[in-house]
């Protein structure tokens, strides 16, 4: 028993002594065991034999070249340069993913494709810093539109647009009510010059904080 | 990059210079890319196709989904386990499109042919074959494992980086490897057959 139950464990060593990667002490250990085990011996010559056969796998290994070649021609990679290419852009409304394929074959001119790494890689990979650039883009063209309707058919009314004949007074504080009524009133009677200048300043600050998010993220 | 050593260090500067002359449309730099990475992806694709013979196309197929999803790659990560990825989950989408049944050991015989000699070359085969096909009965990880080990000429710790797994995990990988390896052919006369000569 005691016997087997060395063989079993000092087998365990083995496959390590095949590929040299024992201590000393353990390789001395099993050369002790195999000069008298029959079976061990038979075993670890296995062991030998299976490192060596393993170790010329690496002759199975066909040469990259072909492969190479291959994917190559496939790809048309170094048949034009870059250059005479057509530049393909970002076109509005499209998706990024239906682009990718034509701008990665070396068709986009270095600007393009830089935006469009930087693109490609936060639609794969920062769905966080996707909503942040949408996100300005959305306020930004929400809070246009809504300026211009305010400028163009709000103002006269406000003058005389009172908001507690509309809500239910009994819910919301008068003093909420009164003070939303006089911040209308005084954006009526703010000039165009100034309200359009405000509007356009909150505009262009949204849009430098998704620009420098874009940036962030474009490769040289 | 604090904890990454110098030759992995120049490693990542000298893929990253491939990567960006690659997408610039250099023939020669993506060539390059191919030839340092070649080990890695036939590895992969043999272990996970089981040495089926449409290995070559399918490796193939992974350098172009490589070289299409260059520019999403992050310069700062590890090729390797990137190629890696790619070339593992291409190779299983091909067995998915094509169940081809693969022979069972005890199934196959391996016949010279009549009129050839039984030389060394041809002695070389047979034993890659055989051993071969006893490798494709290993469990999923330990057959990639091995694979990478031998036939991609790859250390311990170059394996468990592609692998995205500890050194310790892979050489135990590779351990029971050999001993599944041992087991399956203790009936069969593989020493007898391919012994020193």
């Amino acid at each position: 028993m005691n016997n087997e139950m060395n063989c079993e464990t000092l087998e365990e060593l083995f496959p390590a002594y095949a590929e040299s990667d024992l201590s000393s002490d353990d390789r001395a250990r099993v050369d002790a065991h195999v000069a008298e085990c029959d079976a061990c011996r038979e075993s670890l010559r296995f062991f030998v034999k299976l490192e060596s056969s393993l170790v010329a796998r690496s002759a199975v290994l066909p040469s990259p070249t072909g492969v190479a070649a291959a994917v190559v021609e496939r790809l048309g990679l170094g048949k034009q340069g870059a250059a005479s290419r057509v530049p393909v852009g970002l076109r509005s409304g499209e998706r990024v993913g239906a682009r990718r394929e034509s701008v990665d074959e070396g068709l986009a001119a270095p600007w393009e494709r830089n935006v469009w790494r930087a693109f490609a890689g936060l639609q794969r990979e920062h769905i966080m810093l996707r909503a942040l650039i949408g996100l300005p883009g959305i306020l930004s063209v929400s809070f246009i539109g809504f300026g211009a309707w305010m400028l163009m058919f709000m103002r006269p009314a406000l003058n005389t647009f009172s908001w507690t004949g509309w809500l239910p007074t009994a819910q919301i504080s008068p003093t909420w009510v009164q003070r939303f009524d006089e911040t209308l009133d005084s954006v009526a009677a703010m000039g165009d010059t100034t309200l359009i200048g405000a509007y356009l300043g909150v505009f262009a600050l949204i849009l430098l904080m998704g620009s420098w998010t874009v940036m962030r993220y474009v490769r040289d | 990059m604090s904890n990454i050593r110098m030759g992995e260090k120049v490693t990542l500067e000298r893929d990253a210079a491939l990567i960006a002359e690659s997408l610039d449309g250099s023939e020669k730099a993506f060539r390059e890319l191919v030839g340092h990475y070649h080990p890695v992806v036939y590895s992969v694709v043999q272990a996970v196709l089981r040495g089926r013979d449409d290995v070559e196309d399918v490796v193939q197929e992974v350098w172009i989904k490589v070289f299409r999803g260059l520019s999403s790659f992050r310069a700062d990560a590890r090729f390797s386990t990137w190629v890696y990825r790619i070339a593992r989950n291409e190779a299983i989408n091909a067995t998915r499109r094509k169940q081809v049944p693969t022979d069972s050991v005890d199934d196959v015989v391996i016949r010279a042919p009549e009129n050839a000699r039984p030389d060394r070359q041809f002695h070389r085969r047979a034993e890659h074959d055989e051993l071969g096909r006893y490798i494709a009965q290993l469990d999923d990880e330990y057959r990639i494992a091995l694979e990478l080990r031998y036939m991609g000429e790859k250390s311990y710790a170059e394996v468990a980086t592609a692998m995205e797994l500890p050194a310790g995990t892979v050489k135990s990988y590779i351990h029971r490897a050999k001993i599944e390896l041992k087991r399956a052919m203790a009936r069969s006369d593989f020493l007898e057959k391919h012994g020193e000569r």
